[in-house]
């Protein structure tokens, strides 16, 4: 699963998936306050699970890669209902 | 020719085209299948259209919209955005703008008619599911982000606004650019818009009113302008952008001159949201010919808003009859949305590149599809193939549903200015 956040990440910031490591903290991958709440959005999506509560409420205690995946692993893997399709 | 400017008004002039569509992805493609009479109207690809009356649409396929953006902007930006950064990017390449210097002078103006409505129609399904929606859901769903999306690619800090009226709105949006830079206002300007295909919800929409074409067997021939049994016309979806800047400002860089775009002419009226009026038509052209200093006789070659409509196709000939009187007889006229689709907020733009298209190749599109002319329709249309013409001068129609009638007026380049 660890590999799944960090390629999720990655692709995110188009980066090699090796820039993404639980060292990394976000600000050093020049993850901002929006860049933040789409990431965990992404993980959701493609990891099919839900953080218990609302985004802005992990931010300040989310510093690095390695919060961010300990965070994914406290919420574990919940089924959620199908995301919709975007058209492109 | 030349406008006849005041003594403090700066001539306007196009030194870069950018165009994505139904019938090609970048300006050369699309000159190419527009002359050879080639149509982008087949079965709608992107949703299954087999519940409505028409099933048919000019939906743009084959480009990959990915590899113009980073991985972030292509999950954030609504499709229209994407079109838009395609059709922007190829503009601003082709006048060889240095946007690291250009962008502080640089401004960006739009038209988008239906907006992002895929972006809408997901998050209603997903509200309604219990899904979250992604936190930039805001910004995707923003009538203005295509300018935000270009201000912030190209560092544009000038000026930006984005035009909605309807089927008008590039054509407003390009008829104001020309204004800011003629009035000394602004010195360059990234002008045009974009409008995607509509979401299944908002085409089910336009479906229920019933002015699509219905004639869904052969896609090709749906769309007959100005012909007799003529049907409707057909959505299509697509961007097109103008580099637009003072003729000053192009000399001095040396810039290549497509065209000089020699005035607008709009106006509203007011009697119907749906029904277009004669009088709204030559409203536009007669304003738009006295702001370009243009006589009616000079004008060679119209590029009709031509809907295909029973109402729209016989309205404009009568308002061409007005406004031209003899010389009507003479305009060689094209009616391109049988090629390209409606391409709805978009149009006004999209068919602006065609008319600049004509009047670089001495050449008419042919208007497809019209083997018999409506007897209301006494004009010349250019019925088969291209016509070659010899025209200084154009003039390209876009009105829309709520009354928003916008003429622009374009002159043809010195030929030593198009090399």
């Amino acid at each position: 699963m660890n590999n799944e956040i960090l390629g999720v990440i990655a692709d995110y910031l188009d980066v090699d998936v090796s820039a993404v490591h639980p060292e990394a903290t976000l600000e050093g991958l020049g993850i901002d306050s929006v860049d933040f709440l789409e990431i965990l959005f992404e993980i959701e999506e493609k990891l099919g699970m839900r953080f218990k509560g609302e985004y802005k409420s992990f931010q300040n205690e989310l510093h690095s890669i390695g919060d961010v995946i300990r965070l994914v692993e406290q919420h574990g893997q919940n089924s959620l209902p199908s995301p919709s399709v975007e058209h492109k | 020719m030349e406008t006849r400017l005041k003594p403090d008004e700066q001539k306007v002039v196009v030194t870069g085209i950018g165009i994505v569509s139904a019938i090609g992805h970048h300006r050369e493609e699309f000159s190419r299948n527009l002359f050879a009479g080639k149509t982008g109207i087949r079965k709608i690809q992107s949703f299954d259209a087999t519940p409505f009356r028409t099933q048919t649409g000019a939906e743009v396929s084959g480009i990959d919209l990915a590899s113009y953006v980073t991985h972030a902007e292509f999950i954030q930006f609504d499709r229209l955005c994407l079109l838009m950064i395609a059709a922007a990017d190829e503009a601003t390449a082709d006048a060889a703008l240095h946007l690291e210097q250009d962008g502080k002078d640089l401004g960006v103006i739009l038209g988008t008619g239906l907006g992002p409505s895929s972006a809408i129609e997901d998050s209603v399904r997903r509200v309604r599911s219990g899904a979250r929606l992604r936190p930039t859901t805001i910004l995707r769903m923003m009538l203005s982000s295509p300018a935000a999306a270009l201000c912030a690619r190209y560092q544009a800090r000038r000026e930006s606004h984005v035009h909605v009226t309807a089927c008008a709105s590039s054509a407003h949006a390009i008829g104001q650019a020309a204004d800011y830079i003629r009035s000394g206002g602004m010195d360059l300007c990234l002008a045009g818009g974009c409008d995607a295909f509509p979401s299944f919800t908002l085409f089910a929409a336009w479906d229920a009113m019933g002015i699509m074409s219905p004639d869904n067997e052969q896609p090709s021939q749906a769309v007959r302008p100005f012909s007799a049994g003529r049907t409707g016309f057909v959505i299509g979806e697509g961007a097109a952008a103008l580099v637009l800047e003072s003729e000053k400002r192009a000399n001095s860089r040396g810039a290549r001159i497509y065209a000089e775009l020699a005035g607008c002419g709009s106006c509203s009226d007011t009697p119907s949201l749906t029904k277009p009026s004669v009088e709204g038509m030559v409203t536009a052209m007669s304003r738009g010919l006295r702001n370009a200093g243009l006589t009616p006789d000079e004008i060679g070659h119209v590029n009709a808003h031509g809907t295909a409509t029973q109402i729209n196709d016989n309205l404009e000939t009568r308002a061409l009859h007005q406004v031209f009187g003899d010389h009507a007889r003479d305009l060689q006229i094209s009616a391109t949305k049988a090629s390209h689709g409606h391409t709805m907020g978009a149009a006004g733009a999209v068919e602006a590149v065609a008319t600049i298209l004509a009047l670089q190749h001495g050449l008419a599109p042919p208007t497809l599809n019209l083997r018999e002319a409506d007897p209301e329709c006494d004009l010349n249309y250019t019925a088969g193939d291209a016509r070659e013409m010899n025209c200084s001068a154009a003039i390209s129609n876009s009105f829309a549903f709520g009354g928003h009638y916008v003429s622009l007026l374009f002159n043809r380049a010195p030929a030593a200015r198009l090399t």
